[in-house]
């Protein structure tokens, strides 16, 4: 009963969280001046009121919200100014699977390795072992990704001519991007990894397993890891969404057809619709995820799973 | 998602970079002299060498609705995959889809006798096809942005803003299967040329925009057209495909198979592409990438840009002197030498001097210059600013209240803004604020006067009066909010003379009136550099595409 | 007040007093947890590294400018892209102007960004959060969700938003990061104070008469300072590579004034041909973030009793 109460309550204010999310993007981004129907060549200021009134945007604000909303309502996120013809539904289904593709292989590259370098670091503190992960992840944090996927691209694909340049095609075409999307991730879950092991190591738990003459092995597997894992689980959350949504940057130098480019140059370029259809299902995205992160607590971490 | 962990994948992958390599050797291996004249390839037996021709663009089309398409890139493809009346090859009109054209004594009625030709699914091409194209981009329903296209023609300007409905009145006629019949408002010699090069032009399917309604043209499969090419696929932001149309009447023209356009956005990656050989030519190359190639090709005209400075009453630049001393003070040929494009021609004047008359340069014939050297005169601006100071009752130019420069945020555009501003405090020493803004909204600065000086990049058309007509007073396009009568009269009385020569001469003394007041500075015309691997033949980088024309290439070796 | 006059009157315990020789005498001399924290982060050589880098660029970035020939908007179209030499130490860019000084120009921009542009959010994240955390309930659920929502609105609307109506300076961008940026410290300072309002401190103060405001100011939001000083210092890097980021993408601060994102960005153009101009400020960029986070690792090592070893 209780976890059924629990999960409704939870709907209704993410459904809440959504509307508002809408709401507010809605007219904070119709604050923004400029004009949408433009490139760097010129139309004619007759031809733009035209073009605006076509779109409806010469209308009350309140009166373009209400038919934006009744249109979202029905799953329906309009057309891309932009890209006269395409709906932003249909924008979303192309370009969501390429993302989440190259979100998915990032964690799952980074996700184990991160976790298993920030335990390593943590139970060789101070020793050589911990330096070089440390050296590694902070490393991994201080290359702005642009510059790291110039020099992955100039070193692999122009140099060594081992992996392709750009574009989405093959496995082989995965891994340059995977490998700069995948390096500040693993970066951070190292860090968080290690100073959640540290804090971990030195619980009461842990000196009565030790006490109780467990195995090291199995202190580390089922008192250490697992909790240290928790704030990795709460990190996830927020981590997984902005992954799978894409990232502009690798995206923009391998040539990638994800969200990522959509997003900005939508906001950039002006396209209404693009960008509160990606806002929306992005936040729809964030809830669900985040919805998810707190059944996955239940299940790490005992002391949760008593409290409900 | 699909392709996760897909061992098939990678297997297929290896397989195909096997036989690459081993079909890369044989080509180098076996070579066959390549053919000169692309109009006999097609006879000379090119088994072993694949005709297919890669090219990277930086964006992906828009749409492939011969309609609503306004961008670069669709016109790119859609004038491979569909054709109009008449077509632009090599910078010169030939026939399309229309066999001949005659024209009345008076200029004004254009007669289209049409090819039999087909679309590529067979269907024969008849005069309804382009009358149906033409309404439905004018159809304020539709949407289109670009139905000034169309103004030269009877009332389309007035079936386009909704005030006349009856399509009989519009000089826009289907006489037969065969014939279409365009008439115009006034005798307007570049309408030829405005035919050829718009592919807002080009024949649109009536039964397909009826059964895909507002899909119409998002995909291959809701697309057919006339051109020499087809359209085979389309992944978004991706990858274009094109194969030969085998039912082009002029198939045996067309030497190449197929056309790959990839959609790179960052220019390092296709310049890398390119010297990987990943791809076989690429367009509008920056300046800087171009110094590691010894061998590129260049590319001037279609555009102007020049710097619009607010006139307007009230503003600081209203006073004539200053803007003269701004003028003065700019040293093109260095900005053009430093950081344009490969192929930038400093601009003297509002016209292009790429647009002809009956094969003579407009600029020779009807002669005009701001008179400012392009190296800009040091002396000459310093006398104005002293002129401008005095009249405002300033000493010094630092008491001169602030200068915006609103710059949209693309890298050239901001390095021209730098090198501007550094220019005047150089020179002058007047201090210009930078403000730069995302396109959208430094057009949105532009529209609403909010700005002091702003680089504004305009097409010049084909029709001399393009720019020019913009600077009546109280129209839209004035964007330095200049006014002045005597150049308001000149423009409206040589846009209904008849006497062609006449109409030319007063667009020269209108022009000269504004150059003399310095509301407007043009700077130069924007060139562009490409870049085609050698054994790519028959490659053109023209006006109708404003970039490469593909559509006559082959591969050589 | 009147509670605990109240206590002082009717105390119902009784002094004793301690005599001296009942204790062990202390023998080391006491040391303060602040003295601790000091020496345990001198002792950490790793973390000094990164203090000393940072000192280093600082004070290159307030001389070398004040100090060379060129200015930073100095340009010399003649002699663009021109290789490292003793004229020019970096070279210069494509409008010909000195890299050297526009380099650490540039660093003055990006500290400064990056400086401010992560302690203001994390003060605005402290007190909302700090709010939240401490009142609970209903005013803590409308800030979270509050929270939730604007962590979804795309960041890149404000930014844009701010510098329409502040212009593309230094200040503008900080006042966007402001805006963007508080959440996540406003999260974490809220998780804290639920744990430790729990605690008897907090009672203590509470049952001494302590109104809400010094409550959560005075004793809770001090206890959680340690981590998030910690977590400042990792976020100025956060706030460099943002408006490197946002250079990335073209806006930022507006030219002629350099920032290493915008010459990192311009370097990035150009990096085939002209490779120093993208690995001397990509390099600078890195070495900062890498010495932030070098002594903010080893400030919370230091700050975090439970890792005295």
């Amino acid at each position: 009963m209780s976890v059924i109460r629990f999960i409704v309550k939870r709907f209704i204010i993410s459904i809440v969280t959504i509307f508002l999310l809408v709401t507010l993007s809605f007219f904070l981004l119709r604050t923004l001046p400029g004009n949408p129907f433009q490139t760097e060549t010129l139309l004619t200021v007759e031809m733009q009121e035209k073009m605006m009134s076509y779109y409806g945007l010469d209308k009350p604000l309140f009166e373009q919200y209400l038919t934006y909303m009744q249109n979202l309502l029905q799953g329906d996120l309009g057309y891309s100014i932009k890209y006269r013809n395409r709906t932003v539904n249909e924008i979303i289904a192309t370009s969501f699977p390429v993302s989440a593709d190259l979100g998915l292989r990032a964690l799952a590259v980074a996700l184990p390795i991160g976790l298993f370098l920030g335990v390593l670091s943590a139970r060789k503190r101070g020793k050589l072992t911990d330096y070089l992960c440390v050296l590694l992840s902070v490393i991994g944090v201080s290359i702005p990704s642009f510059i790291l996927g110039s020099f992955l691209q100039y070193i692999f694909a122009l140099k060594l001519q081992i992996l392709p340049m750009a574009q989405w095609q093959t496995e082989w075409h995965t891994i340059l991007p995977t490998i700069a999307l995948a390096l500040s991730l693993l970066a951070i879950l190292t860090r968080v990894m290690r100073a959640s092991m540290l804090e971990v190591m030195s619980q009461d738990y842990v000196k009565t397993a030790k006490a109780k003459g467990l195995s090291e092995g199995k202190i580390v597997r089922r008192h250490q890891i697992r909790n240290a894992s928790i704030p990795i689980l709460t990190m996830l959350g927020p981590m997984v969404t902005s992954v799978l949504m894409g990232t502009f940057v690798v995206e923009k130098i391998f040539a990638l057809p994800g969200l990522g480019q959509h997003f900005i140059n939508s906001i950039t370029g002006l396209d209404y619709t693009v960008t509160l259809g990606l806002t929306v299902f992005f936040g729809i995205f964030m809830v669900f995820a985040n919805f998810l992160v707190d059944i996955a607590y239940g299940i790490v971490d005992p002391r949760i799973r008593l409290m409900k | 998602m699909n392709k996760l962990f897909n061992k098939r994948f990678v297997g297929l992958s290896l397989l195909a970079l096997l036989f690459g390599l081993a079909a890369c050797s044989t080509t180098t291996g076996t070579e066959t002299p390549p053919s000169e004249n692309s109009d006999e390839s097609n006879d000379v037996e090119q088994a072993n060498i694949d005709q297919i021709f890669t090219f990277a663009g930086h964006n992906d089309m828009v749409s492939l609705d011969v309609s609503l398409i306004n961008d670069e890139m669709s016109a790119l493809i859609m004038y491979a995959i569909n054709e109009g009346l008449v077509r632009n090859s090599y910078d010169e009109v030939v026939s399309g889809l229309a066999d001949s054209y005659d024209i009345s004594e008076d200029g004004l009625i254009y007669t289209f006798n049409l090819r039999d030709a087909t679309w590529s699914d067979g269907v024969e091409v008849t005069a309804d096809d382009f009358v149906y194209s033409f309404f439905r981009t004018l159809d304020p329903d539709t949407g289109s942005s670009q139905t000034s296209s169309f103004d030269s023609i009877v009332n389309a300007a007035a079936y386009a803003s909704g005030e006349l409905t009856e399509q009989s009145e519009v000089g826009i006629e289907a006489l037969d299967d065969k014939t279409l019949q365009l008439t115009l408002a006034v005798n307007n010699p570049f309408f030829i040329d405005q035919l050829a090069q718009g592919t807002n032009f080009y024949p649109i399917r009536q039964d397909l925009v009826e059964e895909h309604g507002e899909s119409y043209g998002s995909n291959p499969e809701t697309f057919i057209g006339t051109g020499p090419f087809v359209l085979t696929s389309w992944e978004k932001e991706s990858t274009i495909e094109l194969e030969k149309n085998e039912v082009y009447w002029d198939a045996e023209r067309i030497t190449l198979d197929k056309v790959i356009e990839l959609i790179i956005p960052d220019e390092n990656t296709r310049v890398s592409m390119f010297e990987l050989g990943d791809v076989d030519a690429l367009y509008s190359i920056s300046a800087s990438q171009t110094v590691s190639f010894s061998d590129y090709g260049t590319y001037a005209g279609g555009t102007l840009q020049y710097l619009a400075l607010n006139s307007d009453e009230g503003e600081l630049l209203n006073n004539e002197s200053l803007r003269k001393a701004l003028s003065y003070a700019i040293d093109r040929e260095s900005i053009v030498n430093a950081i344009a494009s490969p192929g930038t021609e400093v601009a003297e004047r509002m016209v292009d001097p790429s647009i002809l008359i009956e094969g003579d340069p407009f600029t020779t014939l009807f002669p005009n210059s701001t008179n400012v050297p392009s190296g800009g005169d040091e002396e000459q601006a310093l006398a104005y600013l002293e002129e401008a100071l005095d009249q405002l009752g300033l000493s010094d130019p630092a008491e001169l209240p602030d200068i915006t420069y609103v710059s949209m945020d693309s890298p050239v555009h901001q390095q021209y803004a730098e090198a501007l501003q550094e220019n005047w405090r150089d020179k002058l020493n007047i201090n210009v604020n930078l403000s730069i803004l995302p396109v959208p909204q430094a057009i949105g600065a532009l529209i609403e006067g909010d700005f002091d000086i702003t680089l504004v990049s305009q097409s010049t058309g084909v029709n001399p009066d393009t720019l020019l007509k913009g600077f009546t007073v109280g129209n839209g396009n004035n964007y330095s909010n200049w006014e002045n009568d005597a150049y308001s009269e000149l423009i409206t009385e040589q846009a209904s003379n008849q006497d062609f020569n006449a109409s030319m001469e007063q667009l020269q003394e209108a022009e000269s009136i504004l150059l003399e007041s310095a509301a407007t500075v043009p700077l130069w015309l924007p060139g562009s550099a490409y870049l085609v691997q050698d054994y790519v033949g028959d490659l053109h980088y023209g006006r109708q595409t404003g970039s490469i024309e593909f559509i006559y290439a082959s591969i050589l070796e | 007040m009147s509670r605990s006059e109240q206590f002082m009157i009717e105390n119902p315990f009784e002094r004793v007093g301690a005599t001296d020789h009942a204790n062990d005498p202390i023998v080391r001399p006491t040391i303060s947890f602040w003295s601790d924290v000091r020496r345990r982060l001198i002792a950490n050589r790793v973390a000094m590294f990164g203090l000393i880098c940072i000192i280093l660029i600082l004070i290159l970035a307030i001389i070398v400018p004040e100090l060379s020939s060129y200015s930073y908007m100095d340009q010399n179209l003649s002699n663009t892209n021109a290789a490292p030499s003793r004229d020019h130490f970096f070279g210069t860019d494509s409008l010909g102007r000195d890299l050297w000084v526009r380099v650490w120009v540039g660093a003055r921009v990006s500290l400064a960004v990056g400086i401010f542009g992560s302690i203001i959010p994390s003060v605005i994240g402290i007190v909302i959060g700090g709010i939240s955390g401490y009142f609970g309930g209903f005013i803590d659920t409308i800030i979270m969700r509050a929270v939730d929502i604007i962590i979804c609105i795309p960041s890149m609307i404000y930014v844009i938003l701010i510098m329409l109506v502040f212009g593309s300076g230094p200040i503008p961008l900080i006042i966007a990061f402001a805006l963007t940026g508080w959440m996540g410290a406003a999260r974490d300072v809220r998780g804290l104070i639920l744990q430790l309002k729990e605690r008897e401190f907090v009672l203590a103060s509470k049952l001494l008469g302590a109104s809400h405001l010094s409550l959560i100011f005075k004793h809770l939001v001090p206890n959680t300072l340690g981590i998030v000083v910690v977590g400042m210092t990792m976020s100025v890097p956060g706030a460099i590579f943002q408006e490197a980021y946002l250079s990335f993408i073209g806006l930022g601060i507006s030219p002629p004034i350099p920032s290493w994102g915008q010459l990192a960005n311009l370097g990035t153009a150009v990096f085939r041909i002209y490779p120093y101009q993208l690995l001397i400020p990509a390099l600078l960029i890195s070495i900062t973030m890498l010495s932030f986070n070098l002594f903010g690792d080893g400030l919370r090592d230091a700050l975090d009793p439970k890792l005295r070893s």
